[in-house]
């Protein structure tokens, strides 16, 4: 193939910036990299609406309170896409589930005790062994910020 | 720096985001590949990670042209965009190596430096761009997160 996505290949490890399973189907990077905006895109995506459903309800089920049920589903939704697109790509993903900080969050925090553990998070997997920049095997959760 | 001596696994410094502020600071309105500052910041992290031995991956990001990830190419990881995924695939060529772990040493002209957080701190506030759209990007990110919990919100009520 002498186009310039195959002849990057060879360089460097290819990476799909997108929530959007039919693009990262097309390519076939090694990894994916979603961040909050890419989520937000794909979530309002009519093909993924079954997806989104499925998480909410998964959320509604797991959450005790109703307080919490928002909270759940924001995480329960960016694990779904992610596993989606784990099912894809070889390598690893990106995710983050940071959860803004305005006062009025941090005041409902402190009543309900609700930890804070939505901190940026990254869930990744190894790639196929004998891959250059393959990471160490106890990368699978490792945090990363990526803004 | 300070995430290769903290042992992180890959950094993902945003190359167009970096090529904006300096657009609408300088009002140039582009830059050659070679000169684009997103480049210019990537390479250097790349070769100075790749001088001083860190095992940090360096991923470049958030591109705005097909020139800017052609001129990174070698560098451990690049995440593109479907559009320009696509354009590159469409386009037949040739492409050069520019980043390499042979070559890194004697292109990385900066001391090893070892951070602690009081001079991180004053050096991420001396740099204007790096400070600015730092504190622009956590801030977007943060609403559109709100913009997904308003779009969902209705669904679990």
């Amino acid at each position: 193939m002498n186009d310039l996505l195959s002849r990057l290949k060879q360089f460097s490890v290819i990476v799909a910036d997108t929530g959007d399973f039919d693009s990262i189907r097309k390519y076939q990077p090694r990894d994916t990299t979603t961040n909050p905006s890419l989520l937000l895109k794909a979530a309002q995506m009519p093909e993924y609406a079954a997806l989104v459903e499925k998480a909410l309800a998964d959320a509604k089920k797991e959450s005790p309170n109703t307080s919490q049920t928002l909270g759940t589903a924001l995480d329960r939704l960016a694990v779904a896409f992610g596993l989606e697109i784990l099912k894809i790509v070889p390598g690893r993903l990106s995710v983050s589930m940071s959860k803004p900080a305005s006062p009025r969050r941090a005041r409902s925090s402190a009543v309900t005790k609700k930890p804070a553990s939505r901190a940026n998070a990254s869930s990744s997997r190894s790639p196929r062994p004998g891959k250059a920049f393959a990471p160490p095997n106890n990368s699978r959760a490792k945090a990363s910020i990526a803004i | 720096m300070a995430c290769a001596e903290a042992g992180v696994q890959l950094v993902s410094p945003f190359v167009g985001r970096i090529l904006d502020w300096y657009k609408k600071s300088t009002g140039r309105d582009s830059y050659p590949p070679a000169e684009d500052p997103g480049v210019v910041s990537v390479t250097r992290i790349y070769n100075y990670y790749k001088k001083y031995g860190y095992k940090t991956e360096v991923m470049g990001a958030s591109f705005r042209n097909v020139g800017e990830i052609l001129e990174l190419a070698g560098c451990d990881l690049l995440t593109i965009s479907p559009t320009l995924l696509e354009e590159m695939q469409k386009t037949a060529g040739t492409l050069a190596r520019k980043l390499n772990p042979e070559t890194a040493a004697a292109n990385c002209k900066e001391p090893k430096l070892s951070l602690e957080e009081k001079t991180f701190r004053w050096m991420l506030n001396e740099d204007q761009m790096a400070t600015e759209k730092l504190s622009e990007g956590i801030r977007l990110f943060a609403a559109d997160t709100l913009k997904l919990e308003k779009f969902i919100a209705p669904k679990v009520a």
